[in-house]
């Protein structure tokens, strides 16, 4: 099987059901996205497939065949994406498992909805669990991000 | 400042901070970072004394190896012990430091001042901590101990935390990222209830599926070794299909509804005085039953270990208290405690006891079964519902008889529980449950409830307020359906919901405002200050009776409610807003706090936030259902959990005492919080909800 990975072509031999997640974390070594249900409830392990979100976890990896996934670590790693940065001036995390997931949502929702409402953005958000509490902070996050001039124009300072 | 019991087990410098890497200060700690940001503290504690930027310190946290053994990373004691014997080394090792340049320049200690991590001379020469640390590897922690008064917070106070970067960036921070080069997969298959005896398992019928390296069956313990992940994860399913398990035979439902605990079969103590008989046979002006359900820590990331059997064992895990779990791992293999390591390393938040030191010793099983290899182990989302421990649920009978003139002069708090502490290592037995598994199945641990002033049962049981006869018992239950252990503030959630909502319901009774009520019942200076500052920021009219507002078909309401954590932790009050229609919203929360010095603001704030959401999530959603034979949540579709689209805003209030030693935060707002909603609820509806969660059918059934 042949897809692209974070703009790199990559082909794995790993069964045709095997849930996305395992071949990005073990066979590929990206491991930023976790494993936090197997059942798509909890969004930890969300990446993009074609610039779309998914669960990774319950993504048989034969449906990504030709397409193109991007992971945390295929976001530019030098400049950080302005999701990224938003997370860390605002310190919106806890213990950070979820980070990674929540990241992925607004990524994707920043590049590819033309002027999200920022009431769209959180309800997006109840595709994720966060379990210690951060939720205030990641909201703050999402009006640094989509308050001022929606459809990715961030307001970061 | 007394010296924490810590330093006396570990008295070298080197113990506690090594600067063998040039430039570097590397503070070990016995406390672990659990998404808390103690590292972040500590590591301000430690570079405000010593002066050194905060991106020059490391921190490493707890090792059996290495550092100190400092307990247990629980009860909101990290910066209190951790935090203080941190100070008391860093400033022993700047006088040692100061001393041996003193020695080295020939130059008075007097004319010496320190920046960066070099040392200055008034007459201009220079020297670094790093080339006299060679000086100090006998050196001892003095006996100098500096009140935190006399310690300067300082310039290096950090902004940001070190870990958010990381797990932003996406570099390696958790335990279940870890690999190394031969490591193989593992699961774990229980049965739902854990006494349930295996009856048969076709081994050979595993041992063939593809990638399968090793299926261990002891006793009632199954493991799966397998090459890759699905692998094992596939085996596994196989054998939860196959497997046969003797049915587990449970006759009745004890212990399974907290609204009937009250005469249950119990074990019952006093924990104030024990009153004479007539003060149990007076008139109760009002008498009310609450109560909690039982809740399950359900971290986001389920548990994970990676263990390896050699010569010795070494065990990775995100325990909160590596050396409980080293006692037990060594009890149950028959190992020497030296022969095994456990090495603690950041999992997702577990807010107390949950499935991290069973899977642990999941781990240990298997690697000494295959030894040689690295063996991880990671749990399912239905293994961590099932299996954790789950905080206890709880019930509580108050009763008060209320002056004429206002003032509440006898009080009588009763609660039932179960434990809320069963975590390994204790004396008594085992708790883990491969140890309960194995064979030979070893006693089951049967610990006691944690003693008072802090209290497991009765923690914070004892109200805060100045009332004449104050009487408190608590009443382990016999019959527990499912393990318990201790979760974020233990008994304290509990007691405080009932104790802040019977305040307010008496408040009533009085006819004088809750925060007016609450004030003339309070000595407490500091616990005055956060009531009168969280009414100040929430703009609480303390005048006005009916708080209450309904638009069409919304009403809305205001309620408080105020606790001392453990009665010696930090201070917090809070005021709730909520809308109530169909369903209970929390819109808005204030609140406002005392943690005596502050260390690190925003780590404060993020504590008090933190802990008000998970308690609005416990509160108005969260309850584990059990039956007598076991839990009955297999999933996040069984647990609700509050969403993005239901955060209430927050506004934290800190009032800094630098004066005062500074307490942890993270188990302060959980109790008020509850108790905030509930008396918010009753004034925007006139309904009062005694049992929790605070759902809309519990809503209705209150009516």
């Amino acid at each position: 099987m042949e897809f692209v990975v974070n703009n790199k072509a990559v082909t794995t031999s790993a069964a045709e059901r095997t849930p996305l997640l395992y071949v990005l974390r073990n066979e590929l070594g990206l491991r930023a996205a976790k494993y936090g249900c197997g059942t798509g409830h909890c969004g930890a392990c969300t990446v993009l497939v074609d610039g779309r979100p998914e669960n990774s976890c319950e993504f048989e990896v034969s449906l990504v065949e030709g397409c193109r996934v991007t992971t945390l670590e295929g976001l530019p790693n030098t400049d950080l994406h302005p999701v990224q940065q938003a997370f860390i001036e605002e310190q919106a995390a806890q213990c950070g498992y979820c980070t990674t997931g929540l990241i992925m949502r607004l990524v994707s929702l920043l590049e590819t909805t033309p002027r999200p409402a920022v009431s769209e953005v959180r309800s997006a958000l109840d595709r994720h669990l966060c379990r210690c509490g951060s939720h205030s902070r990641v909201l703050k996050v999402i009006d640094r991000l989509f308050s001022e001039e929606c459809g990715g124009t961030t307001t970061l300072s | 400042m007394k010296a924490p019991d810590s330093i006396r087990a570990h008295p070298f410098l080197r113990d506690w901070i090594d600067l063998s890497q040039q430039g570097l200060v590397v503070i070990r700690s016995g406390k672990a970072e659990i998404g808390q940001g103690i590292h972040f503290a500590l590591s301000s504690i430690v570079g405000n004394v010593l002066e050194v930027p905060l991106d020059r310190i490391n921190v490493r946290g707890p090792d059996t190896d290495q550092g100190p053994d400092e307990g247990l990373t629980a009860g909101s004691l990290s910066v209190q012990q951790g935090g203080t014997a941190l100070a008391y080394v860093a400033v022993n090792l700047k006088s040692c430091l100061f001393d041996a340049a003193s020695h080295r320049l020939a130059v008075p200690v007097a004319k010496l001042s320190s920046r960066n991590g070099v040392i200055k001379s008034s007459d201009g020469q220079e020297i670094s901590y790093w080339e006299l640390a060679d000086e100090l590897s006998e050196a001892k922690v003095g006996e100098w101990l500096p009140s935190w008064a006399d310690l300067e917070t300082g310039d290096y106070r950090p902004e940001r935390r070190s870990e958010i970067d990381a797990i932003v960036r996406g570099d390696t921070h958790f335990l279940h990222d870890l690999v190394w080069p031969d490591m193989l997969h593992a699961r774990v298959v229980r049965p739902r209830n854990i006494l349930s005896h295996l009856v048969k398992l076709d081994v050979d019928a595993i041992t063939v599926l593809p990638g399968v390296i090793h299926v261990e069956v002891n006793g009632d313990f199954i493991g799966v070794i397998a090459e890759q992940e699905d692998q094992a994860v596939n085996a596994a399913l196989e054998i939860q299909k196959v497997a046969i398990w003797e049915a587990f035979q449970q006759t009745d439902d004890a212990g399974v509804d907290p609204q009937d605990y009250i005469g249950a079969p119990a074990e019952s103590e006093w924990v104030t005085a024990e009153p004479n008989g007539e003060l149990l046979e007076q008139s109760w002006t009002r008498s009310a039953l609450y109560s909690r359900p039982f809740i399950a820590h359900a971290s986001i990331g389920p548990s994970c270990a990676v263990a390896i059997y050699d010569e010795r064992l070494t065990v990775w895990s995100h325990s909160q208290g590596v050396y409980l779990l080293r006692k037990e791992i060594a009890r149950v293999l028959e190992m020497s405690e030296s022969n095994v390591r456990v090495i603690h390393s950041p999992g997702a938040g577990a807010y107390g006891h949950n499935g991290a030191d069973d899977c642990a010793m999941d781990a240990a099983v298997l690697a000494r079964a295959y030894p040689k290899t690295p063996i991880r182990v990671q749990w399912t989302r239905e293994d961590e519902f099932l299996h954790e421990p789950y905080g206890s649920a709880m019930q509580v009978r108050l009763k008060a008889i209320l002056g004429g003139n206002g003032r509440i002069t006898c009080w009588l708090h009763d609660v039932w529980s179960h434990r809320h502490t069963q975590r390994p290592g204790h004396d008594s037995g085992v708790s883990l449950l491969a140890a309960r598994q194995i064979d030979p199945s070893l006693p089951v641990a049967e610990p006691p409830d944690v003693p008072m002033p802090n209290g497991g049962i009765a923690r914070n049981a004892i109200p805060i307020y100045d009332i004449e006869d104050v009487k408190v018992r608590k009443h382990l239950l016999a019959t527990a359906p499912v393990r318990t252990s201790s979760l974020r503030s233990l008994g304290a959630y509990g007691n405080i919901f009932a104790i802040e909502s019977f305040m307010d319901e008496l408040a009533e009774d009085a006819g004088i405002d809750s925060i007016e009520f609450r004030l003339r019942h309070l000595g407490d200076a500091r616990a005055r200050m956060v009531l009168e500052d969280v009414m100040k920021i929430s703009s609480w009219e303390s005048c006005q009776s009916d708080r209450s507002d309904i638009e069409g078909e919304i009403a809305r309401g205001t309620g408080v409610a105020l606790a001392r954590y453990k009665g010696s932790g930090c201070y917090v009050a809070v005021v709730c807003e909520v809308e109530a229609s169909q369903t209970i919203k929390l819109r808005h929360v204030w609140a406002s706090v005392d943690v005596g010095r502050v260390i690190s603001p925003d780590g404060v704030r993020a504590q008090i936030e933190g802990g008000i959401i998970q308690s609005a999530s416990w509160t108005l959603k969260e309850q584990a259902l059990v039956e007598g034979d076991g839990s009955k949540v297999f999933g996040w579709e069984d647990y609700p959990t509050l969403p993005f689209s239901e955060t209430p805003q927050i506004d934290v209030s800190i009032l800094e005492r630098n004066d005062l030693p500074p307490v942890g935060a993270g188990e302060g707002a959980q109790g008020p919080t509850s108790a905030a909603i509930a008396n918010a609820v009753h004034n925007a509806l006139g309904v009062r909800v005694r049992n929790l969660p605070l759902t809309s059918d519990e809503v209705t059934r209150a009516m």
